[in-house]
C-alpha cells in the first residue's frame, strides 16, 4: 500500500472515519428512515384501495347529480315552457281586451264598466283613444276621478321611463357623455375623449316592447288634440319628458303651440320635443359667449376642424329624429345657431320655403361664411349651396347674390359665385346672376 | 336610425348618373321628401325612403321585397306605409319612363356630335 502514490482527491464514501458507534447511530437512522417511507407507502395503499373502493360511490353521486340535473333542465324547460304560454296567453288576453274594448259601444262602456275598472293601469292601458276621450267628457266621473283615470292609463309610459332598467343605463351613459362633451369643448386643444368617438346614446325605445309602445302611442294613436289637452291637466309632468313629446308629430306639436287649453306651456313642450337639439347648442352658446352665440364668424373661428367633426356627428343623430319642417319650426335660439345652420343641406333648406325673406338671408349668410372658411365648411352646407347656385329651384329660394356682396363687404374678400360652382364642381344656373 | 345625407347623397348620385340631369335629379328627391312630409316622417326615415329608391333604380330588382319591408323600418301607421309605397311605386313607374327618354336624349347627342 506504500508504493500507491497518494491521492488527496479522492472520493471519501463517508465511512472510512466513522467510529462504530456512529455507524450505529447511521444505521439506525437509515432504519427508521426506511420505516417512514413504509408508512407512507403503507398510506397510500390504504389510500388507493379506499378511492377504489370510492369509485363506484363516486359514480353513483354521480349519476344522482345527472339525473338531478336532467331532472332540473326539465323542469326548466316545463317552466319555460309555462312562462311561454302564459306570454302567449298574456298577449292573447291583451289583444282580446283590446278587441272588446274596440267593439263595445262607446257609451256602455263609460256608463256601465264599474269604476274601479277606470283606476286599473292593465286596462285602462289598453281603453282605446275615443273611449278614454269619452271617459273624460263624461259627468260620471268627477274631477279628480279623471285624474286618476288619467294617471292608470299612461302610467306604463312613466313607470318605463323612471324604473326600467333600459332607461337607468341610459342616463348614466348620456350623464357621463354630456359631461365629457362638455369638459373636451372647453378645453380647445385636448386630444378628442374615447368616448365621444362613439355615436352618442340615444333612447333605448326600440330595444323593449313598452318603449315601442310609448313611441306609437304617442306617434301614430294620439292624432286627437284634445287627448294631449287632457294629459297636460291632469299628468303635465309627462311633457316634461323628451321620452315622450320626441315621439309627438311635429304638426300636432305646433297645434299645442297655436292651442289655448295649454296656458302658455305650449312653448315649453316644444322646448321638450326638441331637447336633443338644445342640449348641443347649450354647449355651443356657452364657449361662443353672449351676444356672439349666433355668429358664424366666430363660430368658425372658434372651433377647430376636430371640434367641429364632434359637433356636427352629435347635431346630426339629433336632425335624423326630426321631420324637415321641424328643423325651421323649432324656435329661432335653436335653428339661428350656428351648428344647426352647418348641418343644413338642400333637403332642410326646403324646410324653410315658406319663412320669410330675412330667415333665408340667415342661412344663405352662413353658408357663404362657411365657404369662407374653407376646409372647415360642412358636407350639408356644400350641398345647400350647390343647390342654391346650380339647380333652378334654388335662385327661387333665395338669390345668393344678394347676400354675397354683403358678406363680401363685412370679410373684406370678395365672393365671386362662379368661383364657387367651380369649386364645388357645379355650374351656375343660368338666371341667377342675370338681375 | 338611417343616416339621411348620406342616403339623399347617395341617391342624388345615381339619379344625376342615370338622367344626366341634375335638376330633374333634384325633383326626384324632392318628392320622396315631400311624402315623408305629408306623413311626418323623420329625415332619418326618409333616408330610408331614399335608400330603397336609389337601391330599386339601381339594382332594378327586388322591388317588390324592398318595399314590403318598408312597415318595418318607417314609424308611420300600416294605413300611411301603404299609401307611400303606392306612391313609391308610382314615382319608380315615371323613373322609368324618364330614364327611357334621357337614354334617347343621350343617344341623339351622340349622333348630333359626329
Amino acid at each position: 500500500m506504500e508504493g500507491e502514490p497518494k491521492n488527496p482527491e479522492k472520493k471519501k464514501t463517508g465511512y472510512e472515519k466513522k467510529t462504530p458507534h456512529e455507524l450505529e447511530a447511521e444505521k439506525k437512522r437509515l432504519e427508521k428512515e426506511i420505516a417512514e417511507k413504509e408508512k407512507k407507502i403503507k398510506e397510500k395503499e390504504r389510500i388507493i384501495e379506499e378511492g377504489k373502493e370510492r369509485i363506484p360511490r363516486l359514480k353513483r353521486a354521480e349519476e344522482k347529480l345527472r339525473a338531478k340535473k336532467e331532472k332540473a333542465e326539465k323542469k326548466l324547460k316545463e317552466e319555460q315552457k309555462k312562462a311561454k304560454e302564459y306570454k302567449e296567453g298574456a298577449e292573447k288576453a291583451k289583444e282580446r281586451l283590446k278587441q272588446t274594448l274596440a267593439q263595445v259601444k262607446t257609451g256602455y262602456f263609460v256608463e256601465l264598466t264599474p269604476k274601479r275598472k277606470f283606476t286599473d293601469p292593465e286596462f285602462m292601458r289598453y281603453v282605446p283613444g275615443d273611449k278614454y276621450m269619452a271617459l273624460m267628457e263624461s259627468h260620471r266621473l268627477t274631477d279628480a276621478e279623471k285624474e286618476h283615470v288619467t294617471r292608470a292609463r299612461f302610467k306604463f309610459c312613466m313607470d318605463w321611463i323612471e324604473h326600467s332598467p333600459e332607461m337607468k343605463e341610459y342616463e348614466k351613459k348620456k350623464g357621463k357623455y354630456k359631461e365629457a362633451f362638455d369638459e373636451w369643448l372647453a378645453h380647445k386643444d385636448a386630444p378628442i375623449p374615447e368616448i365621444l368617438r362613439k355615436p352618442e346614446p340615444q333612447l333605448p325605445y326600440q330595444e323593449t316592447p313598452t318603449g315601442r309602445e310609448i313611441r306609437e302611442t304617442f306617434r301614430n294613436d294620439i292624432r286627437n288634440i284634445k287627448e294631449l289637452i287632457h294629459i297636460n291637466n291632469y299628468m303635465p309632468e309627462m311633457f316634461d319628458q323628451f321620452a315622450i313629446v320626441g315621439h309627438i308629430r311635429f304638426p300636432m306639436i305646433q297645434d299645442i303651440r297655436k292651442n289655448e287649453a295649454f296656458a302658455g306651456r305650449g312653448r315649453h313642450i316644444r322646448e321638450a320635443k326638441v331637447t336633443d337639439f338644445i342640449d348641443i347648442i347649450e354647449h355651443v352658446e356657452k364657449i361662443l359667449g353672449p351676444g356672439t352665440e349666433k355668429d358664424s364668424k366666430k363660430y368658425f373661428d372658434t372651433f377647430s376642424v376636430e371640434q367641429l367633426e364632434v359637433l356636427r356627428k352629435r347635431m346630426k343623430s339629433a336632425f335624423d329624429g326630426k321631420e324637415r319642417k321641424e328643423i325651421a319650426g323649432i324656435g329661432s335660439r335653436s335653428w339661428q345657431s350656428p351648428i344647426t345652420l352647418d348641418l343644413m343641406d338642400r333637403t332642410v333648406l326646403q324646410g324653410f320655403r315658406d319663412s320669410d325673406e330675412g330667415d333665408k338671408r340667415i342661412i344663405v349668410k352662413h353658408l357663404l361664411l362657411a365657404y369662407k372658411a374653407g376646409e372647415k365648411m360642412s358636407e350639408q352646407n356644400k350641398d345647400a349651396l350647390r343647390w342654391l347656385i346650380s339647380v333652378k329651384e334654388g335662385p327661387v329660394f333665395y338669390n345668393v347674390v344678394n347676400v354675397a356682396e354683403e358678406v363680401s363687404i363685412d370679410l373684406r374678400k370678395e365672393i365671386n359665385i362662379e368661383e364657387i360652382a367651380q369649386k364645388l364642381g357645379v355650374k351656375v344656373f343660368s338666371g341667377i346672376v342675370v338681375d | 336610425m338611417t343616416d339621411y345625407f348620406a342616403s339623399q347623397q347617395k341617391l342624388l348620385k345615381t339619379l344625376t348618373d342615370k338622367l344626366g340631369d341634375a335638376d330633374l335629379a333634384d325633383d326626384f328627391i324632392e318628392n320622396i321628401f315631400s311624402i315623408g312630409d305629408r306623413y311626418s316622417l323623420t329625415l332619418g326615415e326618409m333616408g330610408e325612403l331614399c335608400s330603397i329608391f336609389e337601391k330599386i333604380i339601381r339594382e332594378e330588382t327586388r322591388q317588390d321585397e324592398l318595399l314590403e319591408n318598408l312597415l318595418e323600418k318607417l314609424g308611420a301607421s300600416e294605413e300611411e306605409v301603404l299609401d307611400i309605397t303606392a306612391f313609391l311605386e308610382e314615382l319608380i313607374n315615371q323613373f322609368k319612363e324618364i330614364e327611357v327618354i334621357a337614354q334617347k336624349l343621350k343617344e341623339v347627342k351622340k349622333e348630333l356630335l359626329k
